[in-house]
């Protein structure tokens, strides 16, 4: 177990109520996000990841339901607390950046405003001028101009310099985690560069914990410590980045790690997952990925594997890795 | 261009708004671009560069402000409207959202059967379905049997893009526009649609303009890619793919290629960057006056803001549009140990 | 596929999916094989019995008698034939200028949208009610076909618009741009490719159109301005509160609520059958698969 988890998911299950019946886009999935770490979790669209951040948050849609498990901040149940502590936790210890965060900047606020009503609407105690100076502060991290950007509205903004304003926005509050869901999505190539630049600089200067959810590998690789890897609603892989791109474990990893063409390098090792992602209605018994997994035993179609421990590096859900197998 | 299947010439697009006082916005600045059959042109840029207002104009969709669109030599805007429509089927486009480019009310039988009655004229309903078979079965989707009564809603994103493909090859066109084809779809499925365009260009010798803001897929798709960058509705460098990143000219492209993700940690991380002057785009940009790059430029000088440069070739077949080419210090990967 | 499977496909089970669809579904096709077949098997006597008059329910008579000693249900089940043919005739005629006006307006566009849609307007802004009604009077209709073609007359406005609207927004989507590229006719582009995209649309909307024309044509007869047959429900109604002195008498009261009830389950059930087809149609276009 590592020094210290500041947040912990363990075994926890998100279903949506649709027409077909349930769908279970969380599927008993565990992950540690370590404190003093910037924590990544890739997966592909429909794997769940947004589920799960969502279920963290309290934001899940009306027919989304968390039917079983545990989230632990700082060991205790934030599925188990009254609405008053959760209150206190969301929003206050762990902070949100949502997607395409630029479009939920209210039109008709000063950015100014946006700062002073979220500090409001948690602890009444700072007074105007202490939270504009703080702002102030965190928008230079952010590298923008405090007072221009503290007296424009939204849409003066371009939409590298709003997201910025988010990031500084969620961070009002002294967060001790971060989470960021696609943190870079909608920005060009300059910006997303430069944004992650600054993530990596506010982690070294606050301490603060993040926890980035993205399909975007290359973001992972470039301010990640560690990762998860996740595959319809179950996290298959957990290990530092490193470990992650140069030698991961688990067949997915592997075989998304080379399908991912770049600009640099040898293109003809390259190669396409062959099928395709696999129904949340109807998934595939035991492992998920087996119908496309090139190392399929017998065992892997009928029972799903446990997490096995690699080295101290890396964990993964796969029967390849069990006892009898590597021995 | 004798040869030439698509040709631009001096090609400027602009949109105009307000009542009274009219506000031009220019997508596109005095482009010219010949494409030959076979050719594979990775048009790169930005969003906002006017990549797509280009694409559209390729392929007769949109109508430019000034300039000529030539089609196997013929100003196709000037030609008659009988004439257009036998050309039309030539050059083909394919847009980035495979569900919005399909009919939802329609299976995958039904959007490609009346395109093959109208090309292939079969002669039976038989041969009809022999035809839609061929076709699922050359792109991928099979067993065929399986997808033919299946809506789009059924399939996913990789799947549809290779049935929009499937119906853009059936009236034989010399040119496909592919304007960001792969990036609405997951990146383990992007791969398997960039090959299926590969054997499209391949073996059925079809040119592509491939249009994107990811400079690695394009790499992938085509190795004897030609790079045309653009940047704010100019363009900014020409060249083979492999020189065009092995020895950029363009400090826009050196920027680029500075940044660009790499999914790789330790290059990632040990990459070199070139520091740009502004990271903001401002708003007031001058559209016609300088090289639109000149703010951003950490080589920027007076004469960049002043005079716009043209594209000149440097090298044979790499053409540059920077006044200060030949001043720049020398290119090392970023990547690279120093 | 053969044609029972695809009826079964398109229609049936998606009507099965939804419980308000089927309840509609089930009032509608029973009303329907009432106008039907009832007539054949229920006989209408109208020879006038006084000594019968208001007769409460009974075996022989389900729904009572009139004021002249009718049989109430028998009246019922011949009317409900009219009122069904008028309704649906209506709503036909409706549909089809509907359809033709807003498709061409909203795909061609420009000065014949202009054109078309001044004429919609109008139609819009006449209060309709009033003016069926002095037309119905004038022109002493008597036959289902023309009456219908008076009450379609006010109906098809507004769909058209609804129409052309739906069709500007789809002429924008990819898949219609795709079609032109690839050098389909129109006459493909809006049978082929628009149509089988706005036909849910215009089938609720028919079904709507059905359920406000039995009420025009109800109101209209209740009115007593048009000699219709006497078992038409509107007719009825305006005999039974009108002529009859029926509200008068306790013993009446069947007599007098009868058609009402009629009228309201009939519409009950095609509001349902709308409804739950509205249900099924949209979120089918985001089913998981």
């Amino acid at each position: 177990m590592s020094k210290s988890s500041l947040l912990e998911v363990k075994e926890l299950v998100v279903e949506y109520a649709v027409r077909e019946g349930r769908l279970r886009v969380v599927d008993r999935a565990s992950l540690e996000v370590p404190e003093g770490i910037i924590m990544g979790l890739v997966g592909e669209s429909g794997c769940g990841k947004s589920s799960l951040i969502d279920a963290i948050m309290g934001t899940l849609p009306p027919n989304g339901y968390i039917t079983q498990g545990q989230i632990l901040f700082k060991g205790k149940d934030l599925l188990k607390m009254s609405k008053n502590e959760l209150r206190k936790i969301r929003w206050e210890k762990i902070a949100m950046v949502f997607q395409a965060a630029q479009n939920s900047l209210n039109p008709v606020l000063k950015i100014s405003e946006h700062f002073i009503e979220t500090v409001k609407a948690h602890n009444g105690n700072l007074s105007n001028k202490d939270v504009l100076r703080k702002a102030s502060e965190l928008l230079e991290m952010v590298k923008l101009e405090p007072q221009t950007v503290l007296n424009s509205y939204p849409h003066e903004l371009s939409g590298g310099m709003k997201q910025r304003v988010i990031i500084a926005l969620s961070l009002i509050l002294d967060p001790e985690l971060l989470i960021l869901d696609e943190p870079t999505s909608a920005l060009d190539t300059f910006t997303q560069s430069a944004i992650l630049d600054m993530l990596k600089e506010i982690y070294r200067n606050k301490r603060i914990s993040m926890f980035i959810v993205t399909h975007d590998l290359p973001i992972v690789a470039k301010i990640a410590h560690k990762s998860a890897v996740m595959y319809a609603g179950k996290i298959v892989e957990i290990a530092d980045v490193r470990t992650l791109f140069y030698n991961p474990s688990h067949p997915y990893t592997k075989a998304l790690i080379e399908a991912i063409p770049s600009i640099v390098g040898d293109l003809s090792n390259r190669k396409p997952i062959p099928g395709n992602p696999p129904s949340l209605l109807n998934p595939p018994s035991g492992c998920r990925f087996h119908p496309r997994c090139p190392y399929v035993m017998e065992i892997c179609k009928e029972k799903e594997p446990p997490f096995f421990e690699v080295d101290d590096k890396d964990k993964v859900a796969c029967w390849l890795y069990s006892k009898e197998n590597r021995g | 261009m004798r040869n030439s299947l698509v040709e631009l010439r001096n090609v400027t697009k602009y949109f105009e708004r307000g009542f009274i006082k009219k506000i031009r916005n220019y997508a596109i600045i005095d482009v010219n671009l010949a494409i030959n059959p076979g050719d594979v042109i990775a048009l790169i840029g930005e969003s906002g560069c006017g990549k797509t207002t280009l694409g559209k104009i390729v392929a007769g969709i949109l109508r430019p402000s000034s300039g000529k669109v030539l089609w196997k030599g013929k100003n196709i805007w000037e030609i008659s409207k009988s004439e257009f429509k036998k050309m039309r089927p030539m050059v083909q486009i394919v847009h980035q959202d495979p569900y919005a480019s399909l009919n939802p009310a329609r299976t995958v039988y039904q959007t490609l059967a009346p395109i093959v009655k109208k090309y292939k004229k079969p002669k039976s309903s038989k041969e009809l379905n022999e035809i839609i078979i061929e076709l699922l079965e050359y792109v991928g989707l099979t067993p065929p049997d399986y997808f033919l009564n299946k809506y789009p809603h059924h399939l996913s994103g990789g799947m549809r893009q290779r049935l929009v493909f499937a119906r853009s090859i059936i009236p034989s066109p010399k040119l496909i526009v592919a304007d960001e084809p792969v990036s609405m779809i997951d990146m383990s499925l992007r791969l398997s649609v960039l090959r299926l365009m590969r054997r499209l260009n391949e073996e059925l010798g079809i040119a592509f303009l491939y249009i994107s803001h990811d400079l690695s897929t394009a790499r992938y798709f085509s190795d004897k890619a030609r790079l045309v960058l653009m940047y704010l509705g100019k363009i900014m460098e020409v060249a083979p793919m492999e020189e065009a990143i092995s020895e950029p000219l363009h400090p826009y492209l050196r920027a680029l290629l500075s940044t660009a993700p790499i999914p790789d940690p330790d290059m990632a991380r040990k990459r070199r960057k070139i520091k740009l002057k502004e990271l903001n785009i401002p708003k007031e940009v001058s559209q016609l006056k300088g090289c639109p790059f000149s703010n951003r430029c950490p080589y920027s000088k007076d004469i960049c803001f002043n005079k716009t440069p043209s594209l000149i070739e440097v090298r044979r077949s790499h053409y540059v549009a920077c006044h200060l080419v030949k001043e720049l210090p020398e290119w090392i990967p970023p990547w690279q140990e120093v | 596929m053969s044609f029972l499977t695809k009826v079964y496909y398109s229609f049936l089970r998606p009507i099965l999916a939804s419980k308000r669809a089927t309840i509609g579904f089930i009032i509608t096709i029973g009303f329907i094989l009432m106008a039907i077949i009832g007539p054949e098997i229920v006989p209408l006597d109208l020879t006038t019995r006084y000594e019968l008059r208001f007769q409460p329910p009974s075996l022989e008579h389900p729904l009572g008698t009139d004021f002249a000693g009718r049989d109430t249900f028998a009246q019922i089940v011949h009317g409900s034939r009219e009122v069904l043919l008028i309704a649906f005739l209506a709503a036909l005629y409706a549909i089809l200028i509907a359809i033709s006006v807003g498709m061409t307006s909203g795909y061609i566009g420009g000065k014949v949208d202009l054109a078309l849609m001044s004429i919609v307007d109008i139609f819009l802004t006449i209060p309709n009610f009033p003016i069926m009604l002095a037309i119905a009077a004038t022109f002493r209709v008597s036959d289902p076909a023309s009456f219908a073609a008076i009450i379609s007359i006010w109906m098809w406005a507004g769909l058209s618009r609804a129409i052309r609207a739906e069709i500007m927004s789809l002429k924008q989507k990819e898949f219609i741009e795709a079609s032109k590229v690839l050098g389909m006719s129109n006459f493909h582009i809006i049978f082929r490719e628009l149509m089988p995209n706005v036909f849910p649309y215009i089938l609720i909307n028919f079904i709507t159109m059905i359920r406000a024309a039995i009420t025009a044509s109800v109101g209209i007869m209740f009115l007593g301005v048009v000699p219709f047959k006497i078992t038409h429900w509107g007719v009825m109604l305006n005999l039974a509160l009108f002529q009859s002195g029926a509200i008068y008498f306790k013993e009446g009261i069947y007599y007098a609520l009868s058609p009402l009830i009629f009228i309201v389950l009939l519409e009950f059930g095609a509001v349902n059958l709308s409804h739950g087809l509205e249900e099924v149609f949209n979120p089918r276009l985001k089913t998981y698969e």
